[in-house]
């Protein structure tokens, strides 16, 4: 039996807009298993950031509860959930937001450095990913201003795998790359799975989509639909893409 | 219009920010304009007080014995010289003028006694406050009081004022209070005025003094004049008279308020540069933050100097808003201002109102900020529109990769916070002028604290002379020797040591006579440091002050020639010492070394060093049972009861101790026939002429002046504290806004608040740590020149009170900055990266 790693028991998020209060999500139950690849969409302002922020503990939910690995965290202080989200979570940011001070190498480090020894290892294993997602040794010393979107984007992919996270949260790493690119960065992604890594993800592209084994569709703060599919790469890609599309249509997208 | 706008939002966004500016050129306006009021202040305070008096500008106070007719003729010989006039005085000083305080201890005061006709002979007897003049007539012994009385120590008309003499007090109403033109301060002494009756009464107590008063011209030369004194007459008048005059009276008044002046103005020095740097800093800062804007605005045709502007508004508005209300403020407590400078010249003081002085005040301070503010706002033309919108590509960073991570041992927040601080190393230049500026004052201020938290302690152990407990002078012919070695077999008694006083001697060249201490051997002394050299130990051997040294410019080695009464004897200088002795310009002599300049003299006392414990007055009883009633005690008795023979011997004893306490006389015997009956007695019974008490004198002299400093390092310290504070609170505010985007991926990977905090914390020490080092060093140079300044000697820093307030300085940024970053807990990673 599959455990699940994340869940939520009626949580809610709002925001007060001008004294108004806005109401991004509403009473939302989800269980998300160890090991899935899910993938969050809805159309803009349906909260998929905000539903991925309150599940990383990088947000706190006005109301209800999530679990990670059985334990609650939505009443954590700031601190807390700082400790908890170096423990297990790593991050892909859609903008990257590389330390723009620190070197490719200081930058994975950096994230490192806050939950492992500073080991000679350690370094290796940062290099080693790094080479592993295409950036060559001079790449290391650059800054990253110095890099295109997509060489920043997979050194962001690296700082947030550098720790072994339990689960990964993408906030769509492939919005601001071309196409090339954020093939590059999907492919780094899937792999990544493929070893067992529990991957959460937000995206409103069919092509980014199509690497996840569950699609969750998001309307008005709550889940409307939900759509499994199999391990990337081991079904037919056109036959894949078309039921996708299909699910997605039927959620009005 | 777009322009003022942006700078209206700059204010409303920072309004914390603009109110520190705000406060920081409110307190530099303040202290200026304090600065230069009670500069002005001081000289008027004096002069007014003066020529209201109309006092004469010299008086020249020598024993009668000592008394030539020549001295006077010399100056009415001189057609610039006029009103000269000789006068009585009554003379307590150097221990002798003890008083009761408010508290009924006893406290010693250098003090002259007059009556009102002869006061009227040195000036205009102007009465300030006063009783009634029935009240006053209807007083059995009454007194007149210089203000310093009233306006430093606080009496009032009518309350008493007791002189205590022989373990007699003797008490007074205080009639009310005059401004005296000489003799005004605790330093040169008080003149006090009684009636004639009471001045008689005194006279027995006191020693009566003759008083040349006269008024001289600007140019007139006092040494001179006593050279020819010594040419007409043989004898050397500077040795042993006390001169007043204009230029020392207000000198000594002012000396102090002067110190204080120069601090408050350095005080003002340090919150204008934090200001200063303040503003550019935040500048620079608003500058990276807001380049994508910048850019939009040079796009739309905006000229780099109208952009400018924006930075430049926000500061006139919150340094000028800074300046005038500091400004008013000064004004408003000019009164205030003008009763502490009165307070400290001991002169009641109105003042007038500088507010054209404070406007310009004002006004400078407001175009230094805005200058400054505007230099740094001019860098908006590095950024042209296309490098604006990429936010200024050379703000980034490229060069080499400074600590980097790989292989660093150690808490990862300590090297992140050292990585940056390297990375942005210039913007911390002006943070450590800045820290050094402000830790300087704090070094100087802790340094008084901790030399003035004893009282007088501390300027007693820079006296530069031994402060026995008892003075005890010795009637003529007494031997000191075996007095001394009586004494020391008392119980509770320390130690005893035969004293010549302290005489004074001329030093060749120079027109600052020598008080000399003189020791058989220095190395018993226990308050007299060499500050070079050694201890005179032979009798060609001479120790000098730091203040000769420095004004004379002798050295070590050099010799110095020594007068006294026409002979003149070279001494080389082994030693240099701190002492304030004289105005700290005393010299060191051995025995040997003193009795070759003055191969006559005498031991005349002895000094008592007594156990902590011993009561002093039990003491003093004791040597009353041991050698009976001291001179100066005997002819101060009045009473009138006893048989006709026992108050004939009494007139009789009463009349030695005169003859033997104020002419030196040494032998006396009497026989009286009255009747059948012969009443004789003679004067052998007398041992001691006088008991003082030089430490009273010392606690009279410095309390007021230990106190004031006090009580300035205090209000100095925290407003030098809350000055960093507000510094250190705006620079990690700005970094807090100008690092957000950083400060919230670090959040989101996994570092807490406290973590950031913590680096914001760590990012500041090498800058603090290397501030307070610059600041220990400056510190040390402020600290010299103010020992040099207000007491003629070289004192060195308390090492430990630096090195400890260093480390307070460097913890006390450490946490001022840690608690300014705490804003980051209030800002939620998404807010942080999305702002």
């Amino acid at each position: 039996m599959v455990s699940s790693i994340l869940r939520t028991e009626k949580l809610c998020k709002s925001f007060s807009n001008g004294g108004v209060q806005q109401h991004v999500i509403k009473n939302l139950d989800l269980d998300i298993e160890k090991g899935d690849f899910t993938v969050i969409m809805g159309a803009s302002g349906s909260g998929k950031s905000t539903l991925l922020y309150a599940l990383s503990g990088m947000d706190k939910p006005s109301m209800g509860k999530v679990f990670f690995d059985g334990t609650q965290i939505q009443d954590y202080s700031n601190d807390e959930l700082a400790v908890f989200r170096r423990g297990n979570c790593g991050f892909v940011f859609q903008s990257v937001y590389l330390l723009e001070n620190q070197t490719v190498l200081d930058n994975v480090l950096t994230g490192a450095l806050i939950v492992q020894k500073n080991t000679p290892e350690l370094a290796t294993k940062a290099k080693e990913l790094l080479k592993k997602v295409g950036l060559k040794d001079e790449d290391l010393k650059k800054y990253p201003n110095q890099l295109s979107g997509g060489e920043a984007q997979r050194v962001g992919i690296v700082r947030a795998i550098i720790n072994d996270p339990k689960i990964l949260f993408a906030d769509e790493p492939t919005g601001q790359l071309n196409s090339a690119s954020g093939k590059d960065v999907l492919d780094i992604l899937s792999d990544v799975h493929k070893n067992g890594q529990s991957i959460v993800m937000v995206t409103h592209d069919l092509k980014t989509a199509l690497r996840a084994t569950r699609v969750i569709f998001l309307r008005d703060g709550g889940i409307v639909g939900e759509y499994r599919m199999p391990l990337y790469g081991t079904d037919d890609e056109k036959e894949r893409r078309s039921n996708l599309q299909q699910f997605l249509d039927e959620m009005g997208w | 219009m777009k322009i003022f706008r942006l700078s209206l939002f700059n204010i409303k966004k920072n309004k914390k920010e603009v109110i520190a500016i705000i406060f920081l050129t409110f307190i530099t306006v303040f202290l200026m304009s304090a600065v230069v009021s009670s500069a002005n202040n001081m000289n008027s305070a004096f002069d007014e007080s003066f020529e209201k008096t109309g006092c004469v500008n010299n008086m020249i106070i020598m024993p009668k014995e000592k008394y030539r007719e020549e001295y006077i003729n010399i100056l009415k010989e001189d057609p610039g010289i006029s009103d000269v006039k000789r006068t009585g005085i009554l003379e307590a000083m150097v221990g002798a003028g003890i008083v009761r305080d408010k508290s009924g201890d006893t406290i010693a005061y250098n003090m002259y006694i007059t009556t009102e006709q002869t006061e009227k002979e040195y000036e205009n007897f102007v009465k300030t406050d006063m009783l009634d003049e029935p009240v006053i007539n209807n007083l059995d012994h009454y007194i007149w009081l210089p203000s310093p009385f009233e306006v430093t120590l606080g009496y009032k008309p009518g309350e008493t004022f007791t002189f205590v003499s022989g373990g007699r007090d003797y008490p007074f109403t205080i009639a009310g209070f005059y401004e005296a033109g000489l003799m005004s301060s605790s330093g040169y002494g008080y003149k006090l005025i009684v009636s004639e009756r009471d001045y008689e009464l005194l006279s027995y107590i006191y020693t009566e003094k003759y008083c040349i008063s006269f008024n001289a011209y600007e140019e007139w030369d006092r040494t001179e004049y006593f050279e020819m004194c010594t040419d007409a007459t043989g004898e050397n008048l500077s040795s042993v008279c006390y001169s007043y005059d204009y230029e020392g009276e207000k000198q000594i008044e002012s000396v102090f308020l002067l110190i204080f002046l120069l601090l408050s103005s350095f005080l003002s020095m340090v919150t204008l540069v934090a200001t200063v740097f303040l503003i550019r800093r935040k500048i620079s800062n608003d500058i990276e933050d807001q380049m994508i804007q910048i850019g939009v605005l040079e796009a739309l045709g905006y000229r780099s100097a109208e952009i400018s502007l924006a930075y430049i508004y926000e500061y006139v508005f919150s340094s000028g808003i800074g300046a005038v209300l500091g400004g008013i403020v000064s004004v408003i407590c000019l009164p205030l201002l003008n009763g502490i400078v009165g307070n400290m010249m001991g002169r009641s003081f109105q003042g007038t109102k500088n507010s054209g002085g404070v406007g310009i005040i004002v006004l400078i301070v407001t175009l230094v900020v805005t200058g400054f503010a505007l230099l740094k706002a001019r860098t908006v033309k590095k950024f042209p529109p296309v490098m604006a919108l990429r936010k200024g590509i050379q703000t980034h960073h490229f060069g080499r990769n400074i600590l980097p991570l790989e292989g660093r041992k150690g808490n990862i927040n300590v090297w992140l916070a050292l990585k940056d601080f390297f990375i942005n190393i210039r913007s911390g230049l002006g943070a450590c002028i800045c820290i050094t500026a402000a830790g300087a004052a704090i070094l100087f201020a802790a340094n008084m604290l901790d030399f003035f938290k004893k009282g007088t302690d501390g300027l007693v152990s820079i006296m530069g002379c031994d402060m026995a407990e008892e003075q005890i002078e010795l009637t003529n012919g007494v031997d000191a020797y075996s007095i001394r070695d009586e004494i020391a077999g008392l119980d509770g008694v320390r130690k005893v040591r035969v004293s010549y006083g302290y005489p004074y001697l001329k030093i060749a060249g120079s027109a600052d006579d020598a008080t000399v201490i003189i020791f058989d051997d220095f190395t018993l002394s226990e308050n007299i440091f060499t500050n070079e050299g050694r201890y005179p130990e032979h009798d060609n051997e001479i120790m000098i002050s730091v203040g000769r040294s420095k004004k004379e410019g002798y050295r070590l080695g050099d010799s110095i020639t020594v007068i006294n009464d026409g002979i003149e004897k070279s001494y080389v200088i082994t030693g240099i010492v701190n002492t304030m002795m004289n105005g700290g310009f005393g010299v060191y002599l051995t025995t040997d070394g003193y009795l070759r300049i003055n191969p006559n003299a005498r031991p005349g006392s002895v000094e008592v060093y007594l156990e902590k414990d011993v009561d002093r007055k039990e003491f003093e009883n004791v040597l009353t049972d041991m050698y009976g009633s001291n001179a100066g005690e005997v002819r101060s008795g009045t009473d009138t009861d006893g048989d006709l023979e026992s108050r004939i011997r009494r007139v009789a004893d009463e009349k030695m101790a005169v003859l033997i306490s104020e002419y030196g006389v040494t032998d006396i015997d009497y026989a009286i026939h009255i009747d059948d009956k012969v009443i004789s007695g003679d004067s052998r019974g007398y041992v001691i002429k006088n008991i003082s008490s030089f430490k009273d004198l010392t606690k009279s002299q410095m309390e007021p002046i230990s106190e004031s400093i006090k009580l300035y390092s205090i209000g100095a310290l925290i407003l030098i504290a809350l000055v960093v504070s507000v510094i250190l609170w705006i620079i990690t505010v700005s970094n807090i806004r100008r690092q957000r985007q950083s400060l919230g991926i670090m959040k989101s990977m996994g570092y807490s608040s406290k973590d950031l905090m913590v680096q914001m914390g760590i990012k500041f020490m090498p800058v603090t740590i290397v501030a307070t080092f610059f600041a220990s060093i400056v510190a040390a140079y402020l600290m010299k020149a103010f020992w040099i300044m207000g007491f003629g000697i070289d004192k060195g820093m308390n090492m430990t009170v630096i090195v400890v307030v260093d480390i307070l300085i460097v913890l006390f940024c450490y946490y001022v900055t840690y608690l300014s970053a705490g804003r980051i807990k209030k800002i939620s990673v998404t807010e942080l990266m999305t702002e």
